[in-house]
């Protein structure tokens, strides 16, 4: 009997205790509403863990000078910045309020419109971020170029271009890049590495799943800004309409990335995570009045 | 007394499966620019300015908002400027709406061509386009540097399009 007292007594403090936890509970499932650990703190987490190599080493102003390089020969490749100030101003508005939200957002983002036949976006590692006014043609809405630009912001957050290239002997013993050690075999190895970048940025491009990576961060940074994430996969879908009639596909997102399909299929994937995502930021009247 | 061994232990069980979703409770701020909020909408007053990093200690969740404190502070915040682990650390890259000139001189901008072996006559007749001294690209890359977003003007644009926070 007394055991039997004692014993209710402890379903009693274990109920009592149980109730007490029900509200964390409730408070948890709101967690797990919101922030899916695979996302955006997961991807900082393996980010961290996938950086390989001595490319770690380098510091931001380093990254940003090979980042100019790549700009400077982007600008030679694509073409010189489209000369409309409104229009340049309103894409780094557009760039910022994603790259606040991104996994990175506490380095100088700038966002460029190329003038180029070319439909394409490209990153330079530091934080130069390039799309060219037939991609912004393509392009329908202020989400959708959001989700592009949260995509090039992606690959700067994630160091992609510089993982591509971390065995390049340039950095075997190089933390930084100063004036003193870009003297002699290291200034040959420095030109070497930015050959190698511009080979996988303007020709090869990035490691496939390096892209689906991109292309996953975009979204959660979208959503998390309070876009519509499907402006990705919408833009996507615009170039697949186009795929077949377009001209030139020579250094364009056609070659340098994924089989469009393939990226459309695990967008529409993703998107099942955001239930309320068509409630979410589309404007593509101010997109049309500021970027037209 | 079986049937009651057998509650017990199903209750237990259900005691330690909640236990790491208490460990949740914590959340840090992700994203530049993130504000206390004194109640759960963007236009209610802003308690504090969080940096990123800051630790958070939720105590409840309404619609797309957490409710926090914060450095002794409490109040609300956004859904999309909170993760559920510290970001990575700083970069040195100053912050978003930094600005620097390049880094590069005019004479580094002509190491891409070199390295290649292609004169820029070359390479611009290969790619059919006009060729340009050294110069011009740096002189549009020091303006692209050059391009500034205030903190201020960004609010207003994510204001005037009701994005996140600002939603109606």
């Amino acid at each position: 009997m007394k055991t039997k007292r004692s014993l209710s007594a402890l379903f009693l403090s274990t109920a009592l205790g149980l109730l007490l936890l029900l509200p964390s509970l409730a408070l948890a499932a709101g967690f797990l509403d919101f922030l899916d650990p695979s996302t955006k703190e997961g991807k900082m987490l393996s980010g961290a863990k996938t950086v390989l190599g001595s490319s770690q080493q380098l510091d931001y102003k380093s990254e940003r000078i090979i980042g100019e390089n790549l700009a400077i020969e982007g600008l030679r490749r694509y073409g010189m910045p489209v000369q409309n100030q409104k229009l340049q101003h309103y894409v780094n508005l557009v760039g910022l309020s994603v790259a606040m939200n991104s996994p990175r957002p506490d380095i100088p983002y700038r966002f460029v419109v190329l003038d180029s036949s070319v439909q394409n976006a490209f990153a330079c590692p530091g934080g130069i971020i390039f799309v060219t006014s037939a991609l912004m043609q393509t392009v329908q809405s202020e989400s959708q170029l959001a989700g592009i630009l949260a995509h090039e912001v992606a690959h700067v957050a994630h160091r992609h271009a510089l993982k591509s290239i971390q065995r390049s002997q340039f950095f075997s013993g190089v933390g930084q890049i100063t004036a003193a050690n870009m003297k002699g075999d290291k200034g040959a190895q420095f030109e070497s590495m930015i050959g190698d970048l511009q080979n996988v940025l303007f020709d090869k491009g990035l490691d496939q799943n390096m892209e689906f990576e991109a292309d996953a961060t975009a979204m959660e940074t979208t959503y998390r800004t309070g876009y519509n994430p499907a402006g990705l996969m919408e833009s996507l879908q615009a170039l697949q309409r186009i795929e077949a009639s377009s001209p030139n596909k020579k250094g364009s997102w056609f070659s340098t990335h994924p089989p469009l399909a393939s990226r459309i299929a695990k967008n529409q994937a993703q998107l099942k995570k955001y239930p309320d995502a068509a409630s979410l930021a589309v404007l593509a009247d101010r997109y049309k009045s500021q970027a037209r | 007394m079986k049937r009651m061994t057998i509650l017990l232990a199903c209750l237990a069980c259900l005691t330690l499966l909640a236990l790491p979703a208490l460990a949740q409770d914590k959340l840090y701020v992700a994203s530049e620019g993130a504000k206390l909020k004194s109640d759960k909408s963007a236009s209610s007053d802003t308690v504090a300015e969080l940096a990123v990093g800051t630790e958070l200690k939720v105590s409840g969740a309404e619609e797309s908002w957490y409710k926090v404190q914060a450095g002794g502070k409490s109040g609300w915040i956004y859904r999309g400027k909170v993760a559920t682990s510290p970001p990575e650390p700083s970069q040195q890259g100053g912050n978003l709406f930094g600005s620097s000139g390049s880094n590069i001189q005019v004479s580094e901008a002509d190491s891409a061509r070199s390295m290649r072996g292609l004169s820029e006559q070359e390479a611009a007749k290969a790619a059919g386009r006009p060729t340009r001294p050294a110069a011009e690209y740096k002189q549009a890359l020091d303006k692209i540097l050059a391009e500034k977003v205030d903190k201020k003007e960004l609010e207003n644009f994510l204001k005037t399009g009701h994005i996140g926070e600002y939603a109606k």
